[in-house]
């Protein structure tokens, strides 16, 4: 909220304070009704700009998410490229089977 | 040949470590800070669901009591009733520290041991197939010298293994760990200005979620006055008492639902300074005795490794 936007707000909210301190000292039925009903009406007000302030944050967190998501997309590839590593260990040794298997086969008949 | 094969063996726990030396340790300190980040993300998320809640549903309740005092003179509308906020404005809020846990976990998954493991099971895999193929009749006819330690071989593809994976991580890692400081820290100031302040005794200087909270607690008050006034000549004396009592308990919970909301941007500092300690793990300049006692462990680890080839073979 910038100062001319919590100017605005303070001035509903001193006569928010203003209104429920006198409703608390009001003597008659009739003055609490009516420092009520204007309280009532205040405090909508004062709703309605905290509503419009947070509401004027919501887009940015919308964008925020989108960089945090890019960020963790390039972690995930960092995952993916030490996977690959450990992927070509993993391929090797098939291939170190596959030869043993193929020596084995051909000793039977060539050597 | 068999000393030179010996003499080998024990220069591994040497040799290898000093590759270690070229790249340091980063992934330890990195991984060592990240569940207090994780942490800090998850109570983050609790705590601003819990004050987005408690304000949604006091401004029902606050809507429930005028209806309640009012009904002779107004009767009831549907449109008297409403939501503070509409829900997809607490959706995107959630949605972002949703994406934080994740990248939390995702960082957890890439600095701890779990792909380390995965390599040392893969490589031992390696080793026991190379083993199998040296033992082989039709190996041994084509190959005319003495079999290679395949051991050696092996613990030397496993120490190089290790040290490309930890040198991606070495490289990536800070960058990442970087990029992400400036999303924390606005995060946690949106949040923290979604929260905002209660407003002082004069009704000066409240704003978001605490002066919203603040005012529905007042209204509240208003409202069991203004009911209690209302009915007072109806109500039998233990009726009434307990409609009086609720006066002081209302204005106790307007403190203490203030003072939660207080302790929720607390722990949004936290969540920032939960990353800063992350960043300052991968920035901070080499210390000689943590990187020695790398080494040391890098060459302790190796020889394990080594050890545990020569058991299963």
């Amino acid at each position: 909220m910038n100062s001319t936007q919590q100017d605005v707000h303070d001035v509903f909210g001193e006569l928010y304070q203003s209104l429920t301190d006198a409703y608390w000292v009001a003597s008659t039925i009739t003055d609490k009704d009516r420092l009520r009903g204007a309280a009532d009406a205040v405090f909508d007000i004062v709703t309605a700009l905290n509503q419009a302030d947070i509401k004027s944050r919501t887009q940015e967190y919308a964008i925020l998410k989108g960089q945090v998501g890019v960020v963790t997309k390039k972690l995930t590839a960092l995952q993916n490229d030490i996977d690959s590593i450990i992927h070509n260990v993993s391929v090797a040794a098939n291939v170190v089977q596959a030869i043993g298997k193929a020596l084995d086969f051909g000793g039977k008949f060539f050597i | 040949m068999r000393t030179r094969l010996r003499i080998g063996y024990r220069l591994l726990p040497v040799l290898l470590p000093l590759l270690w030396s070229t790249i340091g340790c980063l992934s330890p300190a990195v991984h060592k800070n990240v569940p207090a980040f994780a942490n800090a993300v998850t109570l983050a998320t609790e705590n601003t669901k819990s004050a987005f809640d408690a304000v949604e549903q006091q401004y029902e309740d606050v809507q429930a009591e005028r209806i309640v005092v009012n009904y002779d003179k107004q009767s009831f509308n549907p449109k008297m009733v409403r939501q503070f906020l509409e829900p997809e404005d607490l959706q995107v809020r959630l949605a972002l520290l949703d994406a934080l846990q994740q990248y939390a976990s995702t960082l957890s998954d890439v600095s701890g041991d779990k792909q380390l493991d995965q390599f040392d099971d893969k490589t031992r895999a390696f080793g026991s197939s190379l083993q199998a193929l040296t033992g082989t009749p039709a190996f041994q006819k084509l190959v005319s010298s003495s079999a290679v330690d395949v051991n050696i071989a092996t613990t030397a593809v496993n120490a190089l293994g290790r040290w490309f994976i930890e040198r991606k991580r070495q490289q990536r890692l800070p960058q990442l760990i970087g990029e992400m400081q400036e999303p924390v820290r606005k995060t946690a100031e949106l949040l923290q200005a979604d929260i905002g302040s209660a407003p002082d005794e004069h009704g000066h200087g409240g704003r978001g979620l605490r002066d919203q909270l603040w005012n529905e607690h007042t209204e509240a008050i208003v409202q069991q006055v203004a009911f209690i006034d209302e009915n007072k000549d109806r109500m039998d004396p233990a009726s009434k008492a307990e409609a009086i009592k609720k006066l002081p308990q209302l204005v106790r919970q307007r403190f203490l639902a203030d003072q939660a909301l207080k302790q929720t941007q607390a722990t949004l500092a936290k969540l920032v300074d939960a990353h800063s300690a992350l960043l300052e793990a991968v920035n901070s300049k080499t210390d000689v005795q943590a990187e020695f006692s790398a080494l040391i462990s890098e060459g302790q680890r190796i020889k394990s490794f080594y050890d545990s080839l020569q058991k299963k073979g």
